[in-house]
């Protein structure tokens, strides 16, 4: 499809910022099932399978990145928090705190029930932030444990004034022969009170909850955050950089020395790219950011600086360089066993170990677990387990491809 | 006289030897069987490696191509060593008609079924299909004959020819998952209702689970008892004896804690009793 430049979709330059469509600004939320994927443009994909076959076949004959990547070290903490400081969840928050504090204000609004769901690996819950913020009460799961050693559990009281949030409807389900008993309670009892409530699930325990208790015929259409898109990241990782780029540091591409924030074409290709690859959630997004993000060596800023004249080693050593994500691959030859546990861990949104046998047929799963928390699949609070934001992209690829039920934006 | 007209004849229905050139036929048929080996081993290695959905497609795919490949080589083939007339074409299908009914019957007929399933698709490579008693997947559709792995890691080759005569059972029939039933049998005196919900709940609960495909509990009287039929079907089907075990596992537990007791019938072994 192509506007009146002439030029096709993925190739025209990011909008630059516009009272109407300011991507800095809460976008409102979006109904479950149009969550606008971000996809890199056809004619970049081409490019880089391209590439990839150029590569394959001709392994000696690239152009060869700018920097080595042998000579970057990572950032340090300190370095990253000046260049692209948390929280990861303060966009959706935003759009969260946008969308429900008029329907909090306005007691009559419509309607009664509020669903919000959202995509996993937040480093801290969204909702349950907004909920804390507003002085709002939230109401506390039982204990995954009693889920399935007590079917039939009590329904939940929910009696009380004033707005309630259930920030992870996941939490009151285990995906166990007797684990949905308490969610049915829930269900029940939220279709029969007259409270007003804020219902918040992950996407994965959503599309669950939906073929296993009918969730999304009890509850209100859910909506969820709109996707960040090239512009909207780009916009959002700008704001955040304000104060380093202030002081003249450049962001650069190490495999063609593009400046990133500079307004060409080029610079843009690599927020379309960061867009895809985060599925357009800022939380992936900024976590793969900033393992993006290298600096030179002490070693080679030393070889810098005696070679080259002093602008020149100045300019270097206010460079940050950024270089490709590494893709992150599944234990070798466990990969089912281990996209098994994946995907357990998903649908339950945040899982006991202790808890992770019981919903899966069979087995010992620790050694697995062990490699999954070791790469990044998989992060560890004491015993409780979540999907981790570092690979969580690889992680849902890994699980489509091989088939599993994915999640629905 | 007679001597040189059939020799003429000859002449004129294969081509002088040293107008055929053997090289280039030599190098198609080379071409013609690289390009079906890579095929064959390219095709299966991208549907193993590559997303699921996929799987079937480039599986199928490898039959039609080599089909097409030897369609190719035959006719490419064909008009160098023949000298291609209506009259000599009368003769060779002659020729190839007595050579065929006499000798080849069955192998010919194998092939035609197996140009015949490329079209109709009784089974793909993928499919799990049951050919009298023999039941597993499609590894491979050849020329002749197809070749199946059981669950019991055995390969099985079989003659298109039984397309003619035997019945095929197709359990996915080119989709990406199959039903998968687990059977339970269970003595009269239970509350059916509570049971039936529960076994139900056993397939929701499942790691396998295609979410996207109903869960249904079906259970008719028998003279010993009630038959419970579990129906759901896996993500993948490779997965789907496990994803039975599962289902029948956790189905056992559920009939303990509800009340229920599965019968079994007493089956006589040959030499038992003496």
């Amino acid at each position: 499809m192509e506007r009146g430049d002439g030029l096709p979709a993925g190739d025209r330059p990011l909008r630059r910022a516009h009272p109407l469509t300011d991507p800095t600004e809460p976008r409102p939320l979006v109904q479950l099932g149009e969550y606008d994927w971000p996809s890199l443009p056809p004619q970049q994909t081409l490019r880089r399978w391209r590439d990839h076959l150029l590569h394959a076949l001709r392994p000696g004959e690239d152009a060869g990145p700018v920097v080595e990547r042998g000579k970057l070290d990572r950032s340090t903490h300190e370095q990253l928090d000046a260049i692209a400081a948390g929280p990861a969840t303060a966009p959706a928050e935003a759009d969260l705190k946008a969308a429900l504090d008029p329907w909090v204000a306005d007691a009559t609004a419509d309607p009664r029930l509020q669903v919000i769901v959202l995509p996993p690996g937040a480093p801290r819950d969204p909702l349950a932030t907004w909920a804390q913020t507003c002085g709002l009460a939230c109401l506390a799961p039982p204990a995954r444990q009693v889920l399935a050693d007590m079917p039939g559990h009590a329904a939940p009281d929910l009696s009380g004034g004033g707005v309630l949030v259930i920030p992870r409807l996941e939490d009151w389900m285990l995906r166990h022969e007797t684990g949905l008993d308490t969610i049915r309670a829930l269900l029940a009892a939220l279709a029969t009170t007259d409270r007003r409530v804020v219902v918040g699930c992950g996407s994965w325990a959503w599309a669950f909850l939906s073929k296993a208790v009918d969730v999304d015929l009890a509850l209100p259409p859910p909506r969820t955050p709109a996707p960040h898109d090239a512009e909207r990241l780009k916009a959002w990782l700008l704001r955040l950089s304000d104060a380093v780029r202030s002081d003249g540091t450049i962001f650069r591409l190490t495999s063609d020395g593009t400046d990133v924030f500079g307004a060409d074409e080029d610079g843009d290709g690599h927020f379309r790219k960061l867009a895809a690859s985060s599925f357009g959630i800022p939380w992936i997004a900024w976590t793969q950011w900033r393992t993006s993000l290298r600096a030179l060596t002490a070693e080679d800023h030393e070889e810098v600086a005696g070679e080259a004249e002093t602008e020149a080693a100045h300019d270097d050593e206010r460079t940050v360089w950024i270089v490709d994500p590494s893709t992150r691959s599944l234990p070798d030859g466990h990969e089912k066993e281990a996209m098994m546990v994946l995907h357990a861990v998903l649908v339950h949104g945040t899982l006991e170990v202790a808890t992770l046998d019981r919903v899966l047929p069979g087995g010992d799963t620790g050694p697995v677990l062990e490699a999954l928390v070791s790469t990044d699949f998989l992060q560890r609070d004491g015993t409780l387990l979540s999907a981790s934001p570092y690979a969580y992209a690889d992680a849902r690829r890994a699980l489509v491809d091989a088939g599993f039920p994915p999640d629905e934006l | 006289m007679g001597a040189e007209d059939s020799g003429e004849g000859a002449a004129r229905l294969i081509n002088d030897l040293q107008d055929i050139s053997f090289l280039r036929i030599a190098l198609i048929i080379l071409g013609t069987w690289l390009a079906i080996f890579l095929v064959r081993r390219i095709f299966p290695s991208l549907a193993q490696r590559g997303p699921s959905q996929l799987r079937l497609y480039l599986l199928g795919a490898v039959p039609i191509i080599r089909l097409a490949l030897l369609v190719m080589a035959v006719l490419w083939i064909v008009p160098i060593i023949f000298n291609i007339t209506f009259q000599n074409f009368i003769v060779i299908a002659g020729a190839a008609s007595v050579a065929i009914g006499f000798a080849f019957k069955d192998y010919v007929s194998s092939l035609l079924a197996g140009v015949v399933s490329i079209f109709e698709k009784p089974y793909r490579p993928g499919d799990w299909v049951e050919i009298a008693d023999d039941y597993g997947e499609v590894q491979s559709v050849g020329m002749r004959a197809l070749r199946i792995l059981t669950p019991e890691d055995t390969v099985v080759t079989i003659p298109h020819i039984r397309l003619w005569d035997d019945n095929i059972a197709n359990s996915n029939d080119g989709e990406r998952t199959l039903m998968c039933i687990a059977d339970f049998y269970l003595a009269p005196d239970h509350d059916a209702t509570l049971l039936r919900a529960a076994l139900r709940e056993v397939a929701l609960t499942s790691a396998y689970l295609a979410w996207d495909r109903p869960v249904i509990v079906i259970l008719s009287e028998k003279p010993f008892g009630t038959h419970y039929r579990l129906k759901a079907y896996p993500f993948d089907m490779r997965d789907q004896f496990v994803f039975i075990s599962d289902l029948t596992a956790r189905g056992k537990r559920v009939i303990a804690a509800a009340g229920g007791r599965q019968v079994s019938a007493q089956i006589g072994v040959e030499g038992a009793e003496r």
